[in-house]
């Protein structure tokens, strides 16, 4: 199953908290303890993004991390090879230069794929006010019921 | 202040009365909050034919009739939802004036 990358929600987690934070610096514990996830790895997470500029870092006992760059200006796909292709070895199902020298409709997919990656950008899925809060699918239809038509 | 949809927002939920041949003048578009996401409420939208109930305030926006719970009025008072269709896929958007803090998840707020 084609999904994002546990690392890769982290980092749009920890993104979306500190988008909230008004230039307020936020560290990895207050991010991992407050949303219930590994520390470690948002640490990890968070100090790979300061390299990339997206994050600002402070040191010291009140030190953290804000957010260092306009998010409109990352794409999903800038995110995801920050996050997940630390490992040299790793095989990249989106990447343009593997694609092409794959049998063509495997190649288009691919291509699509990554495309549609580098068309979203984090701030379409952090920003409050600018992401979907309930897709289109969510929609629930409650239809009346008997009873409920019998008590009119 | 009322819940207001935008009018894209009120042309989308029309056609999805239409297309679910659900009856115009009994259908509602219940909003709420419910328990859940990662820092704490999550938004959902229901169409519903059921009446108002007397735990609820009902209003209209664009034509379109809104029920919600008192308990979810207190996080909803003044919220305006729009509808978006774009590369991310179709969906629609919250913006809440009460909203403090939102998770990566997309699901949830704390207010």
């Amino acid at each position: 199953m084609l999904a994002l990358s546990k690392k890769t929600d982290y980092a749009l987690i920890s993104l979306a908290y500190l988008a909230e934070q008004a230039g307020r610096v936020a560290s990895a514990r207050e991010i991992g303890e407050g949303f219930n996830v590994p520390v470690a790895v948002v640490a990890n997470i968070l100090k790979s993004l300061q390299k990339k500029k997206i994050l600002q870092s402070t040191r010291g006992v009140n030190g953290g991390y804000r957010i260092a760059t306009d998010l409109a200006a990352v794409s999903l796909y800038e995110l995801v090879a920050i996050v997940d292709r630390t490992d040299e070895n790793c095989e990249c199902a989106y990447d343009l230069e593997t694609a092409s020298m794959q049998l063509g409709p495997v190649a288009a997919l691919h291509l699509k794929l990554t495309r549609f990656l580098r068309d979203v950008k984090v701030s379409d899925l952090v920003l409050p006010g600018i992401r979907i809060d309930v897709p289109l699918e969510r929609v629930k239809t409650v239809r009346r019921t008997p009873e409920l038509a019998l008590a009119d | 202040m009322p819940i207001n949809l935008s009018e894209t927002a009120a042309r989308e939920i029309k056609t999805i009365i239409g297309q679910q041949g659900l009856p115009e003048a009994e259908t509602k578009l219940r909003v709420g909050v419910k328990g859940g996401g990662c820092s704490g409420f999550s938004y959902m939208l229901d169409l519903t034919e059921e009446p108002k109930s007397e735990m609820d305030e009902e209003m209209e926006s664009h034509g379109v009739k809104i029920l919600v719970d008192m308990k979810s009025y207190l996080y909803l008072n003044g919220v305006e939802i729009d509808f978006k269709d774009e590369v991310m896929g179709r969906g629609f958007v919250f913006k809440n004036p009460n909203a403090t803090s939102s998770c990566g998840c997309g699901s949830s707020f704390s207010a």
